[in-house]
């Protein structure tokens, strides 16, 4: 009898208090990533690769799920951030002999990962805000175009300054750095900073303007500056997760970064909840496994006792398949609005009872 | 001159056709439809797998695939999601154009496939002392055509005037009386038919198919729509005559260093035009948010 009544109120914490929540989901996070990389390597290289997903959802989760923009651009601060990683870490001799034709300083440049990372998150940062300036006047259908010509803008850029990135050809030799618990930093510390940015003001204010944006600018807010920020730091986290990446895989290509990832990172915040942290992150795990497993498959590896070989394409095709399952029948995701401590609007079972009717204004001053 | 000016009106033709497809769609339904893009690519693998066959019945072929494909769209991913905000439904037309694109894959697999339709097309012709290839002036034909006749449905038919009026404000339209569910699907296969038009006129200038193949034009006219104002069809088809002629002339006119940064200027250019007409520069009034 009393186990139970702890085991009620046990579940009744964890569903009512976002911290309890936040550090169960933590420590568990930890355990598992720990725990499957001392599995095998191939083991070790998918749960990186989560958790890199799980940096650039949770940075999209910043922008998208505050402001209510979707923007279709942010891969574009990941490619900036693994190019510029790449352009600062990779040996002088090596550049010389990739990128002949670099510019004379950024080819004798070399520095470690770490000062590449710091480097990255503030220009990535900078430049995400600057170009947010702009963009981010725009609401909407406009901003998901716009940000989507940011998209296949920087895809141009990139592809043509041979000079500078090598062009279409795959951009190699960049130190590979990032082991499990990098990564595992990196995603704990994309969530502090989401968690730290919901719980502000700016963030506070970006939430009334999702909700109502002609209200929120009629009682003051800019509604534009609040954007810039967000999309300033949902860049600079992007921009991290892209040199994480970089310093995982050693060598990638522009098709790295354009509509196949945008999908998929769009696609796991999508299932998980637009407008949740929870959901991001549970979306970011959910959708990262389901491809592995479904990619192992494809790629004829087996997964444990299974052993069919799925046709090429299959695993888009489970995908978008889940995606839209997920608009028609949970348009909210799966984690819908609920959030820790947020103030939103959350299951009508897990608000408290107001102690001042709603609809009695008089009483409340 | 005159030959690119003929390149200029040929290609501008065609993504004038691209851009009224997805301008109709998104005036019934406020849906940018990204999978539009697949509709071409389905009806490049038709015109493939019919390829064996006299021309009329590859058109007829390829006219009826694709609107089967735009009808079951609307139907099975759309209409579920119609009363959901423009975002959402553009994250699903996203995953939906995913769909279809790694359907083809499947079936037909990632590589480019030749396809030998209308290649008697490619030989050139002298007109007015220019040489160009015969499938530009049909291309020019072609497209005059189909665009004579969808003036005439949009203005003479119930239906048409139905679609425009919906295009024109939706609710005050169903209050009129005009059924949405009929509207939107005849928007839906009219927009397939246009795309099967296109895919016919585009296989027969490229002369290959491949389950990416729609992206492009779908870019294309998504820029078109955008800078001939969100839900004006008129607007639609001069901003893609516009882009198409312009994308050509860029081509000529700029310096060859320059030229492969040029969907760098169209996409800057898109992001100009909706800062400074956040509602496109042929915006109709009730495409204007009201509070």
């Amino acid at each position: 009898m009393a186990d139970e009544k702890r085991s009620r109120s046990v579940r009744s914490a964890l569903r009512h208090d976002g911290r309890a929540r936040l550090a169960l989901g933590l420590v568990g996070l930890i355990v598992a990533a720990e725990l499957l990389s001392n599995w095998s390597p191939a083991v070790e290289s998918f749960v990186i690769t989560t958790l890199i997903n799980v940096m650039i959802v949770v940075g999209l989760y910043i922008l998208i799920g505050n402001s209510g923009v979707v923007s279709f651009g942010q891969i574009s601060f990941m490619a900036l951030g693994a190019y510029m990683t790449g352009l600062i870490t990779v040996e002088a001799s090596r550049k010389e002999f990739l990128l002949p034709d670099l510019p004379g300083w950024l080819s004798s440049l070399h520095l470690g990962t770490l000062p590449a990372l710091v480097i990255v998150v503030v220009l990535v940062g900078l430049i995400a805000a600057l170009l947010g300036i702009p963009l981010m006047r725009l609401s909407g259908l406009s901003a998901s175009i716009a940000t989507l010509s940011l998209l296949i803008i920087s895809n141009v850029l990139i592809t043509q300054s041979s000079s500078i990135t090598g062009g279409n050809q795959t951009f190699i030799g960049v130190p590979v750095t990032t082991t499990t618990e990098v990564a595992l930093v990196g995603a704990i510390l994309a969530i502090f900073v989401a968690i730290w940015f919901r719980r502000s003001r700016i963030g506070l204010l970006l939430r009334a303007s999702r909700d109502d944006e002609p209200a929120a600018r009629a009682a003051g807010v800019s509604v534009t500056k609040e954007r810039v920020v967000a999309f300033g730091i949902s860049g600079a986290l992007i921009g991290l997760a892209g040199a994480f990446y970089a310093h995982f895989v050693g060598s990638f290509s522009p098709d790295d970064f354009y509509f196949e990832i945008t999908f998929t990172t769009l696609a796991m915040l999508v299932v998980g909840g637009l407008y949740s942290l929870e959901g991001a992150v549970v979306g970011a795990l959910l959708i990262s496994t389901i491809q592995e497993m479904l990619g192992r498959l494809e790629n004829g590896e087996g997964l444990g006792p299974i052993h069919a070989t799925l046709h090429d394409g299959v695993t888009a095709i489970v995908l978008a398949c889940i995606v839209i399952a997920v608009m028609i029948f949970r348009p909210s995701g799966l984690m819908g609005h609920r959030d820790t401590d947020d103030e939103g609007p959350a299951d009508e079972e897990d608000r408290p009872t107001p102690v001042v009717p709603a609809d009695d204004p008089e009483a409340a001053t | 001159m005159l030959q690119h000016i003929f390149d200029a009106a040929a290609t501008g033709s065609l993504y004038a056709v691209i851009a009224l497809g997805i301008a109709l769609v998104f005036g019934v339904m406020r849906l940018v439809n990204f999978a539009y893009g697949e509709l071409l690519m389905v009806g490049g693998y038709v015109v493939l797998l019919t390829a064996g066959l006299p021309w009329p019945l590859i058109v007829a072929c390829t006219l009826a695939a694709v609107g089967i494909v735009a009808f079951l769209m609307e139907r099975i991913a759309f209409r579920p999601v119609r009363e959901a905000d423009p975002t959402t439904m553009l994250i699903t037309s996203f995953a939906v154009s995913i769909l279809l694109q790694n359907i083809a894959v499947w079936i037909a697999g990632r590589r480019p496939k030749g396809v030998s339709f209308g290649s008697s097309l490619s030989e050139p012709v002298d007109i007015a002392g220019a040489s160009v290839p015969i499938v530009e002036p049909v291309t020019l034909g072609v497209v005059a055509a189909s665009l004579i006749l969808f003036v005439f449905i949009m203005r003479k038919t119930e239906l048409g005037v139905q679609m425009r009026a919906a295009a024109e404000d939706f609710r005050m339209a169903r209050l009129m009386g005009v059924r949405a569910d009929s509207v939107i699907v005849a928007a839906f296969v009219a927009s397939g038919v246009l795309a099967a038009i296109a895919a016919l006129l585009l296989v027969a200038t490229t002369g290959s198919v491949s389950p990416y193949m729609g992206l492009q034009p779908v870019l294309i006219g998504f820029v078109a729509t955008v800078i001939g104002g969100m839900g004006s069809l008129i607007g639609a088809a001069v901003g893609g005559f516009a882009l198409g002629a312009v994308t050509v002339l860029l081509q000529v006119v700029l310096p060859e260093s320059v030229v492969s940064y040029r969907d760098a200027f169209v996409f800057s250019f898109v992001i100009l035009v909706l800062l400074a007409w956040p509602q496109g520069l042929f915006a109709n009034r009730a495409a204007e948010e009201r509070v």
